[in-house]
């Protein structure tokens, strides 16, 4: 490949071709990276729930942030970003961001030690994460 | 003076910057992300290093894509992504190639 005059047909066909290679490389991270993230919300916070006293929480919640940074560090490994990642990224983490704050402030506040609140606030808060996993998928 | 056909043929529209393989071929992995780091351009469009820099060089000084460097831990990494005159030049040019396939043969 250097300066021959390739059929536009050919280079329409290429095009198609290194587009595709493209979104086949940076697609699968995004949408693991959301997956796993999501994944994680209902594990942290029933073990929040399910654990015993100030210590209890605060080693689920370095654990936490252990498994987070993990995560995050797979994303180092990145080649290629999807179009539109970055301007999708941001508001996907306000938006769960905001759903963890409230729901982990709520529960420490009032729900301490109560499975029945942990369980269903870990799926909620899963839900943005989930949903950006799924954008993440269908985004061309 | 000639006259000014009443239409001119799609081929006029191709940029010949982005015509060449190469280049073209970058510009089509750049169109399907926001960055893409010079070493995948490199392994996906088979160039070497050179190569593949030369052709960045020629593309950024045309305003088509912008060149970033960054260091993850000791090693530095660099990522390359089109800027909005590349991707209106890109889809232009691919247009003007669709044009010039849905053409009937005596017309290309």
């Amino acid at each position: 490949m250097d300066d021959e005059v390739l059929d536009p047909a050919v280079m329409l066909e290429r095009s198609a071709r290194l587009e595709a290679a493209t979104r086949a490389e940076a697609a699968p991270h995004a949408v693991g990276w959301f997956a796993a993230m999501a994944a994680l919300m209902p594990v942290a916070f029933t073990g929040i729930g399910a654990a015993r006293g100030e210590p209890g929480i605060l080693a689920v919640a370095l654990v936490f942030a252990g498994v987070v940074l993990a995560l995050s560090g797979l994303l180092l490994g990145v080649r290629a970003f999807p179009t539109g990642f970055t301007r999708r990224f941001v508001p996907a983490m306000l938006v769960w961001g905001a759903v963890f704050g409230v729901l982990l402030s709520v529960g420490l506040l009032f729900f301490r030690a109560e499975l029945a609140y942990w369980i269903p606030a870990g799926i909620v808060t899963a839900l943005p994460l989930a949903l950006a996993a799924r954008r993440e998928a269908r985004a061309r | 003076m000639p006259a000014e056909p009443e239409e001119r043929h799609p081929r006029h529209a191709l940029d010949p910057l982005i015509h060449q393989p190469v280049r073209f071929s970058i510009l089509a992995m750049l169109a399907a992300a926001d960055e893409v780091q010079f070493a995948m351009l490199r392994d996906v469009v088979e160039v070497t290093d050179s190569v593949l820099s030369k052709q960045l060089a020629l593309l950024e000084q045309s305003g088509l894509v912008a060149v970033r460097k960054e260091f993850a831990g000791k090693y530095p990494r660099t990522w390359v992504r089109l800027t909005e005159s590349g991707r209106t030049g890109y889809d232009a040019h691919l247009a003007a190639l669709r044009a010039i396939v849905a053409a009937p043969p005596e017309a290309r």
